[in-house]
């Protein structure tokens, strides 16, 4: 490649109304495993959020009215050709997230395409409910409809798979949407865009706006026309959110951060145990809200488990994102490095012991990523329970070992935290992983495994991990409204 | 919206045998039967004829693609959707081809087989494929700390016995939702019809459904499909045809290994127009609710019961309707009526005709054969029949 291919950077445009529509100011957005600035995102702010909102609610009244197969033929069509160009796709995600191609071409990609196949298919299974009172000559109905334009705001962790899951349902339902990805990844979002019109969505029933949260995304937040908000990020930014949205009562469903136990009793298979938590301590980076961040083990077996998960961990090679041996990329930015590798020296200064990574090990990069956003997966032991390394949400390839006694010990320190999304039990004992699993305050808990998710049940968080679950009921409720009809006949 | 095609009224007839394990496979006995073209009454071609020793080979197929651990069985929930709608995909790829031979087979006119027979198969087989992994199971609170779930699993292997009024759309409406839960199936399909379901078996071989999933025999209902009843290596028997046949299914599945049973029986459904009807919509539909399809649906409006007093004037339009029905080649577009399935069909119902003469009942239009061969019937009606006649309570 010549000097002057790889300085020429990759200019987005809004998508509006079924046209590619420039912006007058841009964002510089980096590639983290070389730390170069590589593409230009659009800035957005109220004007054009106003613009996208106004063409969405166009394009809604001729979209509502579309029967569900119809919608779900053209969703049908936008799965394939998302999967037709998988590769392509799998290559910008990682290029523009820091995540390992591995992990976009058999994860990202393809759940962004499973995401419109399966509400393309589950729209068309839903029925209502109806209840008879024959001494009154009464029948009761309900009917649901969709509310009008959906705003979505997506994050930069599984950025297409994210704002895929929202967008699918969102127009499966007959909504129009105006969303607004993160403007650290925002490739994948604007390829999506080039597909539309080849699948058959009407323009202006799906509009992009790129731009930073606290412009675009406030902007469209706080618009009197859009009725729905669906939101996975920060609890932080969730907060604003609501205060924002409150004036105008918006529906809001909101996905935030998690605080994720594994809880690990001496009755556990480590043979599965270690692997797995290996996997869901350090996937993506430690950049999945489902992320386990802190590992409680039954004091019986922890010398070993310690011991044998410390040594998995330093097997996983951190390294360039595009070979595709690699386990861990680069982090989403160099900002975000340094807060994640504060935790690492707060623990320190606590007097936690850090067993690997950070630190501690090597970190040896190919000289194209000296300058990118790594760092190694790291272990840290003998934390307290009340240090902000098991209170606050890392959100990188770190996590935390601790022992534990009892049973009603571990539910009460697993519980001791504001956020309730994620768990992992592991133990061979049915009665055991039943009882427990009923006592933690989250809202998915993992037996004997770790992410695998069935689509069709609720997916969501207690406290402050959100409001609100996703799934193929539960996004339909929250994209639709119910009325209930009376007939006296 | 796009034109139908130009049919083919002479489509080659690739697949005449007996469909087990994926490969085609002649009769045991080596015995066939010919297939009638119903228009002309003559033979289209000779097909295998599946006896008990068939049905034995496909019920030992289906229950090996049934054990537990086999490719079938090791399947995600959500690929089975995806080999159904694979099969949808390829059945609208050959969409004009099978219309004709639904026609030439059937008799039906091929506009209808094109427009409304196929498209409802393919909507039949996408729905279904988009259940395959919707089908929930329930959790139920017990007192006591007991944990307790329901799943639904796959009952095995399906006998499926289907009819020839409507032969790719019956076929469709037992295999989609039998497949989409996980089951192996036997089909017997109808022996005035079995052209056009052979044909989708080739195609189920093609979407990449495993062998033995699906196994497809033609023969007759005392031979094959009593074979398939009084197994006792099938789980359930599906049968969709005539009440009288339905009573030996339960017999037999009741004498045999107490299979599960599903019935789809005859009708004589009442159609009922109160004086304050729009006229011109319930003469329409009081047409098409009896003669679509050439009068071959068990859900026919079979029996018209008028108001009163707007009896006369409705009585005048369905015959100047009915009189104005065009009969005729099914393959021609014009042609809005073709002829019923077969020889036995034509001439229960012009026995019914004249018992419904001979009974009193007043013949107002129609009556006779419309054609010097094949099963043309001129559209027919009568009034003043009274609810005790025979026209009135059996099924035409």
């Amino acid at each position: 490649p010549t000097m002057a291919h790889s300085k020429a950077l990759l200019v987005l445009e809004n998508f509006i109304g079924g046209k590619f529509v420039p912006c007058s100011s841009y964002i510089d957005s980096y590639n983290p495993s070389t730390g170069d600035v590589y593409c230009r995102v659009p800035d957005s702010g109220k004007e054009e959020v106003e613009a996208a909102v106004k063409a969405a609610k166009d394009a809604f009244p001729v979209w509502s009215s579309k029967s569900p197969l119809e919608r779900s033929q053209i969703l049908n069509k936008l799965a394939d050709l998302i999967e037709h160009d998988l590769e392509a796709f799998a290559q910008a995600e990682s290029k523009d997230q820091g995540k390992t191609i591995t992990f976009a071409r058999t994860v990202d990609i393809p759940r962004a395409v499973h995401n419109f196949r399966f509400f393309a298919t589950s729209i068309l299974h839903h029925v209502t409910e109806c209840t008879e009172m024959p001494t009154m000559g009464c029948v009761h109905y309900t009917s649901r409809a969709p509310v009008g334009v959906a705003g979505l705001i997506s994050p930069w962790n599984l950025p297409l798979y994210l704002l895929t899951w929202k967008i699918a349902p969102a127009i499966a339902c007959g909504n129009t949407v105006v969303a607004k990805p993160s403007e650290m990844t925002s490739v994948t979002a604007w390829m999506m865009c080039k597909l539309l019109e080849k699948a058959g969505v009407p323009p202006g029933v799906v509009n992009v706006v790129f731009g930073t949260g606290p412009k675009a995304g406030e902007a469209l937040v706080c618009h009197p026309d859009v009725p729905l908000l669906s939101f996975t990020g920060s609890t932080l930014t969730a907060q604003r959110i609501t205060e924002k949205s409150a004036p105008h009562c918006k529906r809001l469903s909101l996905e935030l951060g998690g605080k994720n136990p594994a809880i690990i009793f001496d009755d556990a298979d480590l043979s599965q145990c270690i692997p797995t938590t290996v996997r869901s301590s350090f996937a993506n980076q430690g950049e999945i809200c489902l992320c386990t961040s802190r590992i409680f083990v039954q004091r019986g077996i922890y010398s070993e488990f310690l011991k044998r998960f410390v040594a998995e961990a330093k097997k996983w090679k951190t390294g360039n994102p595009s070979d595709p041996t690699t386990d861990v990329g680069a982090l989403i930015s160099k900002e975000h490095l340094e807060k994640v590798r504060n935790y690492v020296k707060k623990a320190q200064a606590e007097g936690a012991r850090v067993l690997c990574g950070e630190g501690v090990d090597p970190l040896a990069l190919p000289p194209g990523n000296q300058k990118g956003y790594f760092m190694l997966p790291t272990v840290i032991a003998e934390v307290k329970d009340e240090s902000c390394c098991m209170q606050e949400e890392i959100f990188g390839p770190v996590t935390c070992v601790v022992a534990f006694d009892t049973e009603e010990e571990v539910i009460r320190r697993a519980n001791g935290v504001k956020y309730g999304l994620a768990a992992t039990v592991w133990s061979g004992n049915v009665g055991r992983v039943h009882r427990v699993a009923h006592r933690l305050q989250s809202g998915l808990v993992w037996t004997n495994c770790w992410l695998v998710r069935d689509l069709n049940l609720p997916f969501g968080g207690m406290k402050a991990s959100g409001i609100g679950r996703e799934g193929a009921r539960d996004s339909y409720e929250f994209f639709t409204e119910v009325k209930t009809i009376t007939i006296k006949h | 919206a796009s034109p139908i095609p130009a049919p083919n009224p002479r489509p080659d007839i690739a697949y005449n045998k007996i469909f087990i394990n994926n490969e085609w496979h002649d009769a045991v006995s080596k015995k066939t039967f010919p297939s009638i073209n119903p228009a002309t009454g003559e033979v289209i071609c000779q097909v295998a004829e599946g006896d008990k020793a068939d049905v034995d080979k496909a019920v030992k197929a289906a229950k090996a693609a049934f054990q537990l651990g086999s490719p079938w069985r090791r399947m995600d929930a959500s690929h089975r959707g995806k080999l159904l709608n694979r099969l949808a995909d390829l059945i609208e790829r050959d969409r004009a081809y099978l219309a004709a031979l639904e026609t030439l087979d059937n008799g039906k006119p091929y506009a209808i087989s094109y427009l409304v027979d196929l498209d409802m198969v393919v909507k039949c087989l996408r729905y279904f494929a988009g259940w395959s992994d919707k089908f929930h199971g329930k959790t139920i609170p017990l007192d006591g700390d007991f944990f307790c779930y329901t799943r639904h699993e796959p009952v095995g292997v399906c006998g499926q016995i289907i009819p020839w009024n409507f032969p790719l759309l019956m076929q469709a409406w037992k295999l989609g939702p039998a497949l989409a839960t996980g089951n192996v199936v036997v089909m017997k399909v109808a022996e005035q019809t079995p052209l056009s379901a052979l044909y989708v078996a080739s195609l189920i071989k093609e979407a990449g459904f495993p062998p033995g999933v699906v196994n497809i025999i033609p023969g007759y209902g005392p031979t094959a499909g009593a074979a398939i009843s009084s197994h006792m290596d099938v789980d359930k028997v599906a049968f969709t045809g005539s009440t009288e046949v339905g009573h030996l299914i339960q017999k037999a599945a009741a004498e045999s290994n107490l299979k599960r049973v599903t019935l789809e029986l005859g009708g004589k459904s009442p159609n009922i127009i109160m004086s304050d009807a729009d006229m011109d919509w319930a003469v329409d539909q009081a047409h098409f609710a009896l003669f679509f399809n050439q009068g071959q649906c068990c859900c026919a409006g079979s029996r018209t019961y008028v108001q009163e007093d707007i009896y006369n004037e409705f009585v005048e339009r369905s015959v100047e309707k009915a009189k104005a029905r065009v009969v005729g080649n099914p393959f021609d577009f014009k042609t809005e009526q073709g002829p019923q399935v077969d020889e036995e069909q034509f001439k229960k119902i012009l026995g019914y005709i004249s018992t419904g003469q001979r009974e009193g009942a007043k013949l107002l239009c129609g009556g006779s054969p419309a054609a010097d061969r094949g099963y043309f019937i001129q559209p027919t009606v009568f009034g003043d029949v009274q609810d005790s006649m025979t026209i009135a309570r059996e099924e035409v």
